[in-house]
């Protein structure tokens, strides 16, 4: 399973490296903290002579990113951070932000980047441009390996749209014209370089091996305690009786 | 009551630093100090505002009164809200006092009662960030404090609305039918009459004591018909949805993340739809806590702020979810029960160090899990049982050295 991801990836690598030889749009791509809320982070770096395609006014980068039904991003969340300097996201329908893994699809979020926001590093002369925003595991279902404690959430790369350049891959995509807007745009796709292997998250799930037994003492301890203190309400009546008086 | 008044200004002053220092931790830091519900109210607002419906607003949950209450925070300022929530946070400060007073205890121990409320940070800080739980502790106050006045009619009123505003205070109609069927409804009237027998005797009494009588007619039909008013009303605006997001959800939630249930991991295991668990194991869990509400409404019902304490205390201990905003439920009944704990300086603070010790040996797992993404479920499970006999234990703690004697 391991070596098949590998394999992929070193394959999609490939094909874009021979795809652009000399390509000059790069893309990283990591996920910062441990647990149930990470920061998901794309770095896109547009060198020099690149730049200038995508400064116009009218122009901008489109991310379409694919969450799987392992994860999610708070809509609202989202939203909040915009006065902040959050990017400026729309997802492709609602989401249900409670939902076990089990129970949710995958879901898609359209992410804007205007690139005349970033400014050129002096010293490199390249456009840095960094999208971050928190993503959120969702409970998966308990895992019947004893020997698989964890659930893995893989995130493959986003793919990239300009609307104001020829499409060097050869395809092109409708999709909303802006974050808000209801009108359809003509979006060119664009190929990129990224070194980075697809995100992984390990989410830690319940062992189904614990449930005969979490079962058996969950309603023992309970019954017992519950039993014990029914008995003794029931008896202190008299004597709280006996206080009234 | 120039000394209340002084108190009441300063707890208020003192809610309304918080929330100016709020403002500023939101603005600067990376943990946020406004409760992640406080943004689902005002969008739910701002969808009312625009004369849409609030349950746009996902994990909108409450009636729509609270979103048509906070519209000012659209037009006026985002701090209204929090604001309605301080002063709400002060009136239950006042009606701790007026009852405790009410009871025939000095003014000092009424002070000191409401001083509980007015200094604890937990209440403090849940009003000032944005929690709304201050208007429910204040509906359950004001519906008890009318009760035990023997003002019906008012109790009925605000029990009703407070039922609208989140189903929980359903468990305390069985105490309230109960006491409303004494003879002597007010402890001070005739106690004599309390020790003669017991209700449930024989069987003939049982169901004697059961049996409508006036004022049972009376509280039943107005908390039905203000509760019916309101909902119906609502189920015409907003339809389905409405009655699914703020009654039935609150029934059926099936959430399986992690919480201080002893029961979570136990629904965690059995939620998968194919290979779970049979319905019937996932309704046993509904038995210890019916049990515990029916056995506390029989024994106590005559002394109805300790009942309405302990309900609510069995009743968070014991329910499929707990997550510590339910401890706000009894922690603002506590303290019109406090004149009557016969406890020492050291119990008290061992029952204090109990209760918060065993929260701290779940939330360290729990941390872990969240934030480090290690595989502690065995771990927040046995701190969850852990907790619920804490729990237990305090219940019983509370009830053994609980003295009420009659004027």
């Amino acid at each position: 399973m391991y070596f098949l991801r590998h394999l992929l990836v070193s394959l999609q690598l490939s094909i874009v490296q021979t795809l652009l030889p000399g390509s000059n749009l790069h893309m990283d791509r990591s996920l910062i903290g441990q647990g149930f809320h990470r920061d998901l982070n794309t770095y896109i770096v547009l060198d020099k002579d690149l730049r200038g395609l995508y400064t116009s006014p009218e122009c901008s980068l489109l991310l379409i990113e694919t969450l799987p039904a392992g994860v999610y991003a708070d809509p609202f969340q989202l939203s909040s951070m915009v006065p902040f300097g959050g990017p400026k996201i729309r997802l492709d329908g609602a989401v249900n932000i409670e939902a076990a893994e089990f129970m949710s699809k995958s879901h898609e979020l359209y992410i804007f980047v205007n690139v005349n926001l970033y400014a050129v590093d002096t010293m490199t002369e390249q456009t840095v441009i960094n999208i971050s925003f928190p993503i959120h595991a969702r409970y998966h279902k308990p895992s019947s390996d004893p020997n698989v404690s964890h659930s893995t959430v893989t995130i493959f790369h986003p793919s990239l749209y300009s609307n104001c350049s020829k499409s060097d891959a050869g395809s092109f995509l409708s999709a909303p014209c802006d974050v808000s807007s209801n009108l359809l745009c003509r979006w060119e796709q664009l190929s990129y370089i990224c070194s980075a292997a697809p995100l992984e998250l390990m989410i830690p799930v319940g062992m189904a091996r614990d449930k005969p037994i979490v079962i058996l003492v969950t309603l023992l301890v309970t019954a017992t305690i519950c039993s014990l203190l029914i008995k003794f309400i029931w008896e202190s009546d008299s004597q709280t009786c006996k206080k009234h008086s | 009551m120039a000394a209340m008044i002084k108190i009441f200004s300063l707890a208020l002053v003192a809610r309304i630093c918080l929330m100016v220092y709020g403002a500023w931790q939101d603005a600067n830091m990376d943990v946020k100090y406004t409760d992640v519900d406080y943004h689902v109210f005002s969008d739910a607002a701002q969808f009312v505002s625009q004369g849409k419906s609030p349950y746009q607003r996902a994990t909108y949950r409450y009636t729509p009164l609270l979103a048509w209450a906070l519209t000012p925070n659209v037009w006026l300022s985002p701090f209204f809200g929090k604001l309605v929530f301080i002063i709400f946070d002060i009136l239950v400060g006042q009606a701790i006092y007026s009852l405790v007073k009410h009871s025939g205890h000095s003014w000092q121990t009424a002070r000191n009662c409401a001083l509980v409320w007015l200094v604890n940070p937990l209440s403090a800080t849940v009003s000032s960030r944005g929690n709304a739980e201050s208007i429910m502790a204040f509906l359950v106050l004001m519906s008890l404090s009318s009760l035990v006045r023997g003002r019906t009619m008012l109790s009925a009123m605000f029990y009703g609305l407070a039922i609208h505003f989140k189903i929980y205070p359903i468990i305390y109609a069985l105490p309230i039918y109960l006491h409303l069927g004494h003879e002597s409804s007010h402890l001070k009237n005739n106690s004599s009459v309390l020790l003669t027998s017991k209700p449930w005797n024989t069987w003939h009494s049982l169901l004697n004591s059961l049996l409508p009588n006036r004022q049972r007619f009376l509280f039943t039909s107005v908390s039905v018909a203000v509760l019916g008013m309101l909902s119906g009303f609502f189920y015409w605006m907003y339809g389905w949805t409405f009655l699914y997001e703020t009654y039935l959800y609150h029934v059926v939630r099936g959430d399986i993340k992690h919480n201080f249930s002893p029961y979570f991991y136990l629904l965690y295991l059995t939620s998968d739809p194919i290979a779970g668990a049979p319905l019937c194991l996932r309704l046993l869990v509904f038995i210890p806590q019916a049990l515990l509400l029916v056995v506390v409404a029989a024994a106590f019902y005559r002394d109805q702020p300790l009942t309405w304490f302990l309900c609510t205390f069995v009743f968070v201990m014991a329910n499929k979810v707990c997550t510590s905003q339910y401890f706000l439920w009894y922690l603002s009944l506590l303290p019109i029960i406090l004149p009557y704990l016969k406890l020492s300086m050291v119990q008290a603070g061992s029952l204090l160090t109990l209760w918060f010790g065993t929260q701290a040996l779940w939330l360290l797992p729990a941390y872990y899990l969240e934030f480090k993404g290690h595989n502690t479920f065995i771990h927040i499970w046995l701190a969850g049982l852990l907790f619920f006999a804490a729990n237990a234990f305090i219940v019983y703690y509370t009830v053994k050295h609980y003295i009420r004697k009659t004027r």
